[in-house]
């Protein structure tokens, strides 16, 4: 016993050495499983608070940048103005009052909000954007975040007043896409190489393509909306075996440069799930 | 100022530049990631123990991983490094124990220009090596692992140099 008691103490160094490489690697391999732990929950407000100061200075650079993006978007929403469409028939103008009124008893299925990016990386295999709101303004895993050029991104994790997205520059990030032209869907995915090109898997041979083609969100996605813009076909690849397609995708997002965004709930997402798990358990039964 | 109280502040200022500057680097290539903040343990003095280096490594690597959403990557790589410095620093001043048990750190005027450089490449290397490893573990090419192991110590070195040469003028040179 004293024996084993010295070997303990010569040892001390490597055992300890052992025991902090062994926590390190649990805490590494359980975090990549599910990206979500309480105690980075903590993590996020204490950095985030560092990177939000940070952030405000840098944010003064790309001033200039970020009015072009604003003053792009502010006119592609005036062209999307009721105002702008006549209806053919010139003796009845339609004429629509453009504010959300309840009045033709429309149910809202999706609710914006904004929200600023306070920290965002890009040079990893696993990327994430922080942003400066949280459970507490609202936001929920599972939400939708776009900004004006396009798609960026899900959110993972939130704690009070910061929550932290899933890029589309992720290995596990997987959206349901279809192209413009002739709606086939597919799926987006990155590979871990190259930030400006994501892939485009499952579009078969037979579709009509060609490069500079928009890809937008599908209408089977669950967490975004229809339609919203996600990028332009830079590069038509055929798969040696199988049927499909492997197209690389530029986004429309830069994600070099992501300040602020949109985060977008989906207010059916719990119905939808419900239902769905309900069809799934009489099937099985 | 009192040693531990340089220290501290040191610590605080290689997080920060590597978390808020570095980070932040916009990509030259894919195989280059800038990495300084290891460059703290390396820098700590010669009198640190084993035990107590351990535990330095491991904070400095966790309180990186706060930033960047990786608990325990970097933790498990300074862990490599706090565990290697210390027979490295045997290996390579052989028979100057006295002077490991002082108080002054690895430098240029402690350890003699070509020592100290093979000193900080080794622990750099072993450092990325690990850092690259268990950050593609899941995905394949091995010519990738190498070609980012390779760049990335490139790089770090490049930092390390620029540090060196701002923070540590050299007066007097060993001879060696």
């Amino acid at each position: 016993m004293r024996n084993f008691f010295l070997l303990l103490r010569r040892l001390q160094v490597f055992l300890l050495f052992l025991l902090l490489q062994v926590i390190s690697i649990a805490l590494l391999v359980s975090y990549n499983k599910s990206h979500q732990a309480k105690y980075m929950e903590w993590a996020y407000d204490a950095t985030g608070s560092i990177n939000k100061r940070y952030s405000n200075i840098a944010a003064y650079f790309s001033l200039a940048d970020n009015n072009k993006r604003l003053a792009e978007e502010n006119n592609r929403l005036r062209n999307l103005l009721a105002e702008n469409f006549t209806s053919i028939d010139t003796s009845a103008t339609l004429r629509l009052d453009t504010a959300m009124v309840d009045s033709s008893r429309v149910i809202r299925k999706y609710l914006w909000r904004t929200a600023a990016v306070i920290n965002n990386s890009v040079a990893s295999q696993n990327n994430f954007i922080t942003i400066e709101r949280g459970r507490l303004q609202g936001i929920a895993p599972e939400m939708a975040v776009v900004s004006a050029g396009g798609i960026v991104g899900v959110v993972t994790d939130v704690s009070d007043n910061m929550a932290i997205v899933r890029s589309l520059l992720h290995r596990k990030s997987i959206t349901s896409v279809m192209l413009k032209n002739g709606r086939n869907t597919g799926l987006l995915e990155w590979d871990g190489k190259n930030p400006g090109l994501l892939q485009l898997k499952g579009i078969p041979k037979s579709t009509a393509l060609k490069v500079g083609d928009t890809v937008l969100t599908s209408n089977i996605s669950l967490n975004y909306p229809a339609g919203l813009m996600v990028g332009t076909i830079a590069k038509v690849e055929k798969e040696t075996d199988g049927n499909n397609y492997k197209l690389q995708v530029k986004p429309g997002n830069n994600f070099y440069s992501v300040d602020y965004v949109d985060v977008i709930e989906n207010l059916f997402l719990k119905e939808q799930r419900d239902i769905e798990q309900r069809i799934n358990k009489q099937q099985q039964q | 100022m009192s040693e531990p109280v340089k220290q501290i502040i040191r610590f605080i200022f290689f997080i920060l530049v590597q978390a808020l500057v570095l980070n932040h680097m916009p990509a030259l290539h894919r195989f280059v990631t800038p990495y300084l903040y290891f460059l703290y343990l390396i820098w700590l003095p010669f009198n640190v123990s084993r035990s107590g280096m351990l535990i330095i490594g491991f904070i400095t690597g966790f309180a990186l991983d706060l930033f960047t959403k990786t608990p325990g990557l970097h933790a498990s790589a300074c862990l490599w490094l706090a565990y290697l410095r210390t027979p490295l620093l045997k290996l390579l001043l052989p028979g100057e124990t006295k002077e490991l048990k002082t108080g002054s750190s690895p430098s240029v005027r402690s350890m003699g220009l070509t020592t100290y450089i093979l000193f900080v490449v080794m622990l750099t290397l072993f450092h990325h090596s690990w850092l690259v490893l268990l950050e593609w573990m899941s995905f394949g090419s091995f010519l990738y692992f190498i070609g980012k192991v390779f760049f990335t110590t490139l790089a770090s070195l490049l930092l390390i140099l620029i540090a060196e040469l701002l923070f540590r003028p050299i007066k007097k040179r060993r001879k060696d």
